[in-house]
């Protein structure tokens, strides 16, 4: 939200069930807008710029499945990585992944767009879409 | 025994970066809640922490010399005119005096005092440049101050938290541009405020009970500093003079520089009389320029506060063009004060050896547009654009820059949006940078049209039409200044020129100078600046000695199309000895 006219917006928290033509909105824009800058601008328009909206669901159905890749073999190769301390990891071509691989950490994904690095304890599973799902502590999930 | 902050030098340094960081504070929120793009994208402000005495203890890392060193030097007179027992918390001051503060009436000073429990420890301050308060609007052509807008003497813009209301209405009546003149004011009390909440905070943590005893160590280990590298110059007496385009007549603008030990005199007696038109500088805008010429040249990497300033005294006659007495007209007096670091640096060529800069485009180019909307509405709009830096030993100039403003081109996103004008075309003008070893920068050029089909006018602040940016140690003056009107040919600068529906303005903008003989320019480094299109084929053979062809013949120039004639540029490079 900003006043209109203001070239930079500021991004206000506001409670679930308040409307567009709520006050309770402009209040929520007065005192963020207090808290940041100490005091409220002037007697002008208030103006939305955007809505964003946080939301958590079930996991979705229906993924679909990575195409390719998936049955080139590639042995991961081993190298030495700094976790505090040194330890050896398993370095995997992401490309070589199949859906059901289980990953232990400590160890390292290579990807063409990204890294993925795994710590120690940690366990990865590669997904049927071949994203790799990681469970920071692997014991909890056992 | 622990010692006080200001007695320990780790203490102290750690403070003054804190301050640092609280001056990055206030000036985020001045730029975040401003209105208008003079501040929020050209950033033409400054923002710095005072003490009790108004001497400034520190600055924001950005914001143009005219404005910090003018404030710096300017809010002395509001501690004299609101002594401390005149202050309460709550309290916000104000004034656009010329003459006590930025040199121009659209540069509204804001003082916040300080205070932590019911004391006063000092004042957030910041200016900020309105883009219109009233009058003729800027322009060079009003014959005293008066005809210039609103005057505000020092004043409280609020008194305990209370905003004085006939002071905002008044300004609210006398400016064409209300809503972003009181958004932007707003947002310099916000800034001053939020400073002055972390100092507070600051000061609380470290459980001291004043800032002035640190103020005070801060100021002078920069004095220490400054003096210490003016000592490391020969003493000796530099003399220099320039001209610019002045309105109707040329202006001189001459300087006599004192180096004696470690203090510098700089005096500008000789320069050009006061002027009948609005191209006048105040003292203390002179003042600005030239001492931030001097620690630019000398110190450039020590904190800048009041210590600079001890060492570096400003003079020139009085009922001068560079300390204009009232009740001269103003506004233009940028285009007169952004020459005075050149003319510096002219004088000291000699002495200063790499560190000189060729001469630059300095004025920043300032058109105020002005027509009406399709619905009627009065538009008013602002736009800067900067020429090119003169070149230095060692680095090509910088092209389209605000030197030595630091004032940010308006991009032509903003004044598409805010007003119904479009750029035809925004580019680097070719052949602009003045040749040398290292090219001077690149100025610009632009073409403006209207979308209205109504008549509509611009107001052209600029300069260096007539005299180029002159190039130092062999290097070549940069492209002089150029505004057209089509149809009808030259536009007059510095007065406010209507315009048909369908005219369309072009403006190019001078190029810094370059530094060295060009004809000693590597060859690769001249055809490279053929394959960008910052030089022309007939350029890099006239003035750097290189024959090139272009056997470009699409719009896309690849670097094999750019061809050097090796057997031709030996011979054109050995002709220049004979």
């Amino acid at each position: 939200m900003r006043y209109a006219g203001q070239g930079s917006g500021t991004r206000v928290r506001i409670p679930s069930g308040v409307g567009a033509s709520d006050r309770a909105l402009l209040s929520a824009f007065d005192d963020e807008y207090r808290r940041l800058y100490g005091r409220t601008g002037p007697k002008v328009d208030v103006e939305v710029m955007g809505w964003r909206v946080v939301s958590r669901g079930p996991a979705p159905e229906g993924v679909p499945a990575a195409a390719g890749g998936a049955g080139r073999v590639t042995a991961p190769r081993p190298r030495t990585v700094y976790f505090g301390r040194h330890v050896e990891a398993a370095v995997h071509d992401g490309e070589a992944l199949s859906p059901g691989e289980h990953l232990d950490g400590p160890a390292i994904v290579e990807q063409h767009e990204a890294t993925i690095v795994i710590p120690p304890g940690a366990r990865g599973a590669v997904r049927d879409d071949r994203s790799v799902e990681i469970a920071l502590d692997a014991r909890a999930e056992s | 025994m622990r010692r006080a902050p200001h007695e320990d030098a780790v203490t102290l340094g750690i403070v003054a970066s804190r301050l640092g960081a609280t001056l990055a504070e206030q000036q985020a929120t001045l730029i975040r809640t401003a209105f208008s793009s003079v501040l929020r994208d050209s950033l033409d402000l400054a923002c710095g922490l005072f003490d009790t005495h108004g001497r400034m203890v520190a600055q924001s890392m950005s914001g143009t010399p005219g404005h910090i060193n003018a404030m710096a030097t300017g809010v002395q007179h509001f501690v004299r005119r609101f002594p401390p027992a005149s202050l309460e918390p709550g309290d916000v001051l104000i004034t656009n005096d010329p003459w006590l503060t930025a040199g121009q009436l659209n540069d509204l000073t804001v003082v916040t005092p300080v205070f932590l429990d019911s004391r006063l420890v000092g004042f957030f301050a910041n200016t900020c440049h309105t883009m219109d308060i009233g009058g003729r609007g800027l322009s060079g052509e009003a014959s005293d101050v008066f005809e210039e807008g609103l005057q505000i003497p020092i004043r409280k813009l609020a008194s305990r938290g209370r905003l004085d209301e006939t002071l905002v209405e008044l300004l609210r009546a006398n400016v064409r541009t209300p809503h972003e003149a009181l958004g932007d004011l707003h947002a310099q009390m916000a800034a001053n405020e939020v400073g002055a909440r972390s100092l507070v905070d600051i000061l609380g943590e470290l459980g001291i009970e004043e800032l002035d005893p640190i103020g005070a160590a801060i100021i002078a280990r920069s004095e220490n500093a400054m003096r210490a590298a003016i000592g490391a110059l020969p003493d000796g007496v530099y003399e220099h003079a320039i001209q610019g385009d002045g309105l109707e007549e040329p202006v001189e603008l001459r300087v006599r520089i004192e180096v004696e030990a470690d203090e510098i005199h700089i005096d500008f007696t000789g320069s050009s009389p006061q002027s009948p038109h609005a191209i006048n500088v105040v003292l203390n805008y002179t003042r600005a320029y030239a001492s931030f010429a001097m620690k630019a040249l000398v110190a450039p990497d020590v904190p800048h506060n009041a210590g600079s300033f001890q060492p570096v005294t400003v003079t020139a006659p009085e009922g001068s063009i560079l300390n204009c007495v009232r009740p001269a007209a103003v506004a233009s007096r940028h285009l007169i004060g952004h020459m005075l670091p050149g003319l510096i640096f002219g004088a000291l060529e000699d002495v200063a050896g790499e560190r000189v800069v060729a001469g630059s485009a300095d004025g920043v180019w300032l058109t105020l547009w002005r027509g009406r909307f399709r619905d009627g509405r009065p538009f008013l709009q602002n736009v800067f654009q900067c020429g090119g830096m003169g070149a230095r030993a060692g680095k090509d100039g910088l092209s389209a820059i605000g030197f030595p403003t630091g004032v940010g081109g308006t991009p032509t996103e903003q004044l598409e949006a805010l007003a119904p004008l479009v750029h035809r075309v925004r580019r680097l003008r070719t052949d602009s940078g003045g040749p040398g070893r290292w090219r001077g920068g690149l100025g610009q050029e632009s073409e403006t049209e209207s979308l209205t089909g109504e008549p509509w006018s611009v107001t052209a602040l600029v300069d260096r039409t007539r005299f180029p940016a002159p190039g130092a140690a062999g290097g070549l003056p940069g492209a002089s200044g150029e505004l057209e009107v089509i149809p009808g040919g030259t536009l007059a600068p510095k007065r406010a020129v209507s315009l048909l529906p369908a005219a369309r303005v072009v403006a190019r903008l001078p190029g810094g100078g370059g530094h060295g003989n060009p004809f000693d320019r590597p060859v690769d480094a001249v055809a490279a600046d053929v394959l960008d299109g910052y030089v022309t084929v007939q350029a890099a053979r006239d003035l750097y000695g290189v024959a090139i062809e272009d056997t470009a013949r699409g719009r896309v120039r690849l670097a094999e199309d750019v061809v050097v004639d090796e057997a031709e540029t030996a011979r054109l490079r050995a002709g220049r000895d004979a």
